[in-house]
């Protein structure tokens, strides 16, 4: 069964970065405010704890190069991409620089530590426990797919693997999850 | 909990979660769902986990807009190309003008007479000391002014009648503005 590809949305995104291309400020707020949230909530995923950070850098680098977007990906897809990637780069920067306190790799990819205070209700907790208890590389396929709504394609293009490697991620993360509410 | 068989519903759980089926396969998942206890309980499953992505902190829009860089506006000529521009014409024009004046100024005197052995001839008058050469043929001889005294009545009469007919005859080269074609003897 084929989702449709949000076209109208992507053609949206096309028309503004366009205006922002052709001077258009007000264009930018436009970008920033359909994404932002969904940048922010990927970010926290991965276990990155300033979000903020992350998700303005992103921001910064996508537009200083909108130049060469050639549009084959969608442009969240493309964001979720670059947000991926300063992550990592944070975590490199991170172990290579001596530490006044241990880095735990563990906790920094621990999902939803910013959100603690956010998730009150105990039904959530416990889904947010299970999530985190996902490997790293099926945390983001699982955030991409249900938190995102993204095709196995777009999946596979931010994280960097195959189609068929994500649709594996996400089934077994799926049944860790199940395992872990349904014991 | 298991997992239902239909593998081909369970993958358009989280399409139909985001609105990402059309109309006739969401209708077809849902009637599936209906019936299915464990696709509804894997369903329900997923709606949990997209509420809690849906709690993450709202993010400060303003700030980034305004950590953004500005949009280099894209124009068909920048200002440097125009300047650009600008100086190559006028450095070809300085080269043309420069060129006819060196060229009048090889070809001889203010006044002179161009005779061709055919007898077509004309006189030039040179407004500036440098100017152009109007020719005709190619085998050309020149005279000054002053040789036109030496000249007798048929010999006169035969430039003369030349100089009518050179009148028709092509130029080699477009005229420019500094000479003009006066006749033999102005």
């Amino acid at each position: 069964m084929e989702a449709q590809p949000d076209r109208a949305d992507n053609r949206d995104d096309r028309t503004l970065i366009e205006r922002w291309l052709g001077g258009d400020e007000r264009a930018a707020t436009a970008i920033v405010e359909r994404h932002a949230t969904a940048i922010a909530r990927f970010v926290s995923t991965l276990g990155e704890r300033e979000i903020d950070e992350v998700v303005q850098d992103t921001f910064v680098r996508a537009f200083s190069s909108f130049n060469s977007f050639r549009g084959e990906s969608s442009l969240r897809t493309w964001l979720f991409t670059i947000a991926r990637r300063l992550v990592l780069d944070r975590r490199r920067a991170q172990r290579r620089r001596p530490a006044t306190e241990p880095i735990d790799d563990v906790e920094l990819a621990s999902g939803f530590t910013a959100l603690d205070s956010i998730v009150a209700a105990e039904a959530e907790g416990q889904v947010r426990e299970a999530v985190e208890r996902l490997s790293p590389t099926q945390r983001e396929v699982f955030t991409l797919r249900v938190g995102e709504g993204l095709s196995y394609k777009e999946i596979a293009e931010v994280v960097g693997t195959t189609e068929g490697a994500a649709r594996v991620h996400y089934h077994n993360a799926l049944r860790t999850i199940k395992d872990a509410l349904y014991v | 909990m298991s997992d239902c068989s239909n593998i081909e519903i369970r993958e358009a759980l989280p399409e139909l979660l985001h609105g990402r089926l059309d109309a006739v396969q969401a209708t077809k998942v849902r009637e599936h769902v209906a019936r299915c206890a464990e696709c509804a309980a894997e369903l329900e499953l997923l709606e949990r986990v997209q509420r809690v992505y849906a709690a993450t902190p709202a993010v400060n829009t303003a700030a980034i807009v305004a950590a953004l860089p500005r949009p280099r506006t894209r124009r068909a000529f920048s200002l440097g190309m125009l300047r650009a521009a600008a100086a190559i014409v006028v450095l070809l024009a300085g080269a043309l003008v420069f060129r006819a004046a060196m060229s009048g100024s090889e070809n001889g005197n203010n006044n002179q007479v161009v005779v061709t052995p055919d007898s077509p001839a004309v006189t030039v008058q040179r407004d500036t000391p440098a100017t152009f050469q109007r020719v005709a043929q190619p085998r050309v001889l020149a005279m000054s002014l002053s040789e036109l005294d030496d000249l007798d009545a048929d010999e006169m009469e035969s430039l003369l009648s030349a100089l009518e007919r050179i009148d028709a005859a092509p130029v080699a080269e477009p005229d420019t503005l500094m000479g003009r074609v006066s006749g033999v003897g102005t």
